[in-house]
């Protein structure tokens, strides 16, 4: 929103107390977007709990962020938890079947970069090697804290968001 | 609740009990009583243990690859049972070599398939018998037995995304033993 006009008054006329302001459409857009996250959760390993954890928190109905049942309604993928080789083609079919625009948190060390499982056999050394990730939230698992942290981040990143 | 059964008697049973024609060695190690048996008569031991009186094994808990890799034959197949009625744990080895298949133990114990399964991925020691020999655990495209000891500890193959041609693909890369 780049300007508001409020002059208003209880004593005026409902006339005079129309206020309005202007701003882009994109703008506008990127403003819903944010203020109402839906989430889908990606959950293969321990973070998932700490991250339904994060839902009981009254922070994260605040910031307009909602958990999902299904992913084709969402438009935050989060993957907490580690990806292995049976694991990342759904995980990509997953995020092929979000409708656009998307984003997707990696919540926790496995799903950043294996965590301790980094040298494993069967582990992706990251699921951003499988889907491109905006917020990366560390920790072994996270708090439910940083969890809404990083949902803050994310909001940021939406705003902010550069067109051609 | 049940004493626990003192395992010295029951590894006195296995000298005059039908199990001295079925077992080549017997020992009592760690408070564990272990059977080695051949592969021919792994499914008539298993049978035995399951019915006789004296032991009464109605529960396989699990099966369990090991691999000796300088040993010949090179594979040990572990079979740990449990009595619940007489509160006594056995363990039957059979030894194994490379690419030799052994009986299936599903005639005895159902659940046996889904273990066979897991040693199989892992190990790459074929059940014949088991009525669905096939993979559990890794992806159908991965071809080698994770837990043999010349295997690399950071796999062969590493998962990525290809841009250009729109699919995951697996690049192969230098393992470290």
């Amino acid at each position: 929103m780049s300007e508001v006009s409020d002059s208003s008054s209880p004593e005026q006329s409902r006339e005079q107390k129309t206020s309005f302001f202007v701003t882009t459409m994109e703008k506008l857009a990127d403003w819903a977007r944010c203020s109402s996250i839906w989430i889908s959760p990606f959950a293969t390993s321990c973070c998932g709990v700490e991250m339904k954890q994060a839902d009981l928190y009254s922070e994260l109905e605040h910031l307009g962020a909602v958990f999902k049942k299904h992913h084709s309604k969402a438009d935050v993928l989060v993957i907490a938890g580690a990806i292995n080789g049976k694991t990342a083609p759904v995980l990509r079919s997953v995020y092929e079947q979000m409708p656009e625009p998307k984003w997707v948190i990696a919540m926790g060390a496995c799903a950043i970069n294996g965590g301790v499982y980094n040298q494993s056999y069967s582990v992706v050394e990251g699921c951003d090697k499988v889907v491109p990730v905006d917020v990366y939230v560390e920790g072994c698992p996270p708090k439910p804290e940083a969890f809404i942290q990083g949902i803050i981040k994310l909001k940021e990143k939406i705003k902010r968001i550069e067109r051609q | 609740m049940i004493d626990k059964g003192n395992i010295n008697e029951l590894a006195e049973l296995v000298p005059i009990t039908s199990l001295r024609n079925l077992v080549s060695d017997f020992k009592v190690t760690k408070g564990e009583l272990f059977l080695n048996v051949k592969a021919d008569s792994l499914v008539k031991t298993i049978t035995f243990l399951k019915d006789d009186v004296n032991f009464q094994f109605e529960q396989l808990i699990d099966i369990c690859g090991v691999d000796y890799l300088n040993r010949e034959p090179r594979f040990d197949v572990v079979y740990h049972l449990l009595s619940i009625s007489l509160n006594q744990r056995i363990c039957v080895v059979v030894q194994v070599a490379d690419k030799t298949p052994i009986p299936s133990a599903v005639s005895v114990y159902e659940t046996a398939e889904w273990y066979e399964r897991e040693v199989w991925d892992m190990y790459g020691i074929s059940f014949f018998g088991n009525p669905d020999m096939c993979k559990i655990l890794t992806e159908s495209s991965f071809n080698d037995y994770p837990l043999r000891k010349d295997y690399p500890l950071n796999g062969s193959v590493k998962w990525s995304y290809d841009e250009k041609e729109q699919r995951l693909t697996a690049k192969s890369v230098d393992g470290i033993i």
